[in-house]
């Protein structure tokens, strides 16, 4: 680093550490808000992406995972799919949006009755207790254990019915909502559903043609929708999070601005400030080039600085990001600090462009005003 | 300098700071311009310097004759061939008198150990060697012009130009720095060029040149204009006699000023 930047920079503490805490604050909100998308991206989608599951099939114009209104008689189900040599096995799924109750007071849960011979749909990891829910018995995701404090042994109300907590899941939490997984048959007979399902997950022979053989099914049975399971978490990824993604892309920009705003002001000001000295060094022969090198350093060190702090606060306070507010689950990837490592290196560059047209222009010849 | 002109300024706002100077320093010796303001002092010292270029005329500086330079080649000849020393010794605040001297350095073939020994070596040679690690805020005046003709020499440049060096200093650090500067010209064979309006300048120097209206006038005794206090060379000058002695002005309004009220001036002076 040039001798001039350095002493620059490092001289006026105070400036240092606005512009740094300028940078830092815009580089933690970016890294933060990126974080908490991928995380909510990571948990809303999961639970659709880990079941075991190639293909789904729903009512013809159903969305999503999140907003399943789909009814499919189970009749003749069997005979349907035997048609269809590259099904290795299917199963019924139930899955009903409702407000679950403890204590009398409400939680949003994904209520799912689950095949517990096929065990397709059900819960995607066991953290405590049974793996398969029997007559008046529920298992719960973990999300709801932590945020709302449902335990092991607890009761819990849910479709108009009460549930003895008898397990807890992983992977089942939509940030939103979190499922809470009973046996098929007891779903059908909450939801009055006898001889119907929402789903119908199928497993495929060869999974790596099962985008083929969901249109293929697609077109040959009526009413119904096919769809891969990948294409179908992110169908529920962009129903809950379509509405967000513009919002978080305008904080997002402000954020960025905000970076900016403040490296690009600093680093002016200390610039006008310095005129004098840089038409001194004009004067004396040093060339554009080098009082250029001189600004953008001390750009690039602020912006590096602010960057270090930003990034590391954000690694810092992630893990314990959820146990302050539940909903923020955040997942901080390395991509993404690179990707605002970059934000961070256009800000700078950004930040010291105006100071250095304003250099541009010092007249060496003020150097002789006393 | 030969048959300088600088004009600012077109048609009827041109003005006419130098008008067709010759001038040459020799290594080894001290010249002095003097004049009153607006002579064109900081204009000879900037085009003298590389800095300003004249309108007519061609500029030579240790054999590079600069009026025939490009934009881009300037900087390397200000660097390498001329040392400045200003008026309020323009050291950079935030570093030491031995980073001030050792960020001027231009030699790419020598290692940063060899250069941070020059510029202790000159701080030495001024008797700075106390003060390296001091800010210019924690020196003196006389300290801060001396670490100024330490960077001024950082290059071993052939002309060393001087804006009023002691015009911020006390009578005694003046003259030391006055004797600094007729040293350096005399035993390292530096051309050293000031413009200033201090009378004891004239004491060091080989030679003085007096500066008036944008022309070097032959350099006789110059007066003080009892008005302004500035020096004004005799000839040509506006004058008036008052008490049976002789005065000289700068300009018409102060003559005036003068005319209207005489005993005010004298008084002060003799005040």
């Amino acid at each position: 680093m040039l001798l001039v930047a350095r002493k620059n920079l490092f001289s006026e503490r105070t400036r240092l550490i606005i512009s740094v805490g300028g940078v830092a604050l815009s580089v933690l909100l970016i890294t933060f808000l990126l974080s908490l998308f991928r995380g909510w991206n990571e948990k809303v989608g999961g639970f659709v992406e880990e079941v075991d599951a190639d293909v789904w099939i729903a009512r013809e114009g159903t969305t999503d995972f999140l907003a399943a209104a789909s009814i499919l008689p189970l009749e003749g189900v069997d005979e349907r799919f035997s048609h269809f040599d590259s099904v290795e096995r299917w199963s019924p799924l139930i899955v009903r949006p409702m407000a679950a109750t403890k204590d009398g007071s409400e939680i949003d849960v994904e209520f799912v009755g689950f095949d517990t011979e096929t065990g397709m749909g059900g819960p995607v990891g066991i953290k405590e207790g049974k793996e398969v829910p029997g007559p008046g018995e529920v298992i719960v995701d973990e999300a709801l254990s932590r945020r709302n404090g449902v335990k092991v042994g607890d009761t819990i109300g849910a479709g108009g019915r009460d549930w003895r907590v008898v397990g807890k899941s992983s992977g089942g939490d939509f940030v939103a909502a979190a499922t809470i997984f009973v046996a098929l048959e007891e779903a059908q007979d909450v939801l009055e559903m006898e001889g119907f399902a929402t789903f119908f997950l199928l497993q495929m022979k060869n999974p790596d043609r099962a985008a083929l053989w969901a249109r293929i099914i697609e077109d040959q049975e009526a009413g119904i929708m096919a769809i891969t399971s990948d294409d179908f978490a992110a169908a529920t990824r962009d129903r809950a999070l379509g509405d967000v993604i513009p919002i978080l892309t305008v904080i997002l920009i402000l954020a960025f601005i905000v970076g900016l705003a403040v490296a690009g002001l600093t680093i002016y000001t200390a610039t006008v400030e310095k005129a004098r000295e840089y038409g001194i060094l004009k004067a004396m022969g040093f060339t554009n080039g080098y009082l250029y090198r001189v600004v953008f350093e001390q750009s690039l060190v602020t912006g590096l600085l602010g960057f270090t702090v930003g990034a590391g606060l954000t690694l810092l306070l992630a893990p314990f990001a959820q146990d302050f507010v539940p909903q923020f689950v955040v997942f901080v990837r390395w991509q993404d600090l690179l990707a605002v490592a970059g934000c961070t290196l256009l800000m700078v560059i950004l930040a010291a462009y105006i100071p250095v047209r304003r250099l541009a222009a010092i007249d060496p010849v003020a150097a002789f005003n006393a | 300098m030969t048959a300088v002109t600088k004009v600012y300024g077109v048609g009827d706002a041109a003005v006419t700071a130098l008008d067709g100077i010759d001038f040459e320093a020799r290594a080894g010796e001290v010249v002095v311009v003097m004049g009153p303001s607006g002579a064109g002092k900081t204009t000879f010292l900037t085009i003298a310097g590389a800095l300003l270029r004249p309108t007519s005329g061609t500029v030579e500086i240790a054999g590079t004759e600069v009026t025939r330079l490009g934009e881009r080649d300037l900087p390397a000849v200000r660097r390498d061939k001329v040392g400045f020393i200003f008026q309020s010794f323009n050291l950079l605040e935030s570093l030491t008198a031995l980073e001030n001297v050792r960020l001027v350095i231009s030699d790419e073939h020598s290692n940063r150990r060899t250069l941070t020994n020059r510029a202790r070596e000159l701080l030495n040679m001024m008797g700075l060697s106390h003060r390296l690690g001091s800010l210019p805020k924690q020196l003196s005046g006389g300290e801060k012009q001396r670490v100024a003709i330490a960077r001024a020499l950082a290059n071993n440049p052939d002309l060393i130009l001087a804006d009023e060096p002691t015009a911020n200093l006390d009578f005694k650090r003046g003259q030391e720095v006055m004797g600094l500067l007729r040293q350096i010209a005399v035993e390292l064979e530096k051309a050293v060029v000031i413009v200033s309006h201090d009378q004891r300048v004239r004491a060091v120097a080989h030679r003085a040149s007096w500066l008036q209206d944008g022309r070097f006038r032959a350099a006789g005794a110059p007066a003080r204009d009892p008005v302004c206090g500035q020096l004004v060379e005799v000839e040509g000058a506006p004058t008036a006699s008052f008490n049976s002695r002789a005065y000289y002005f700068c300009a018409e309004r102060c003559l005036t000023l003068f005319q209207a009220g005489p005993q005010e001036y004298v008084k002060i002076k003799a005040g």
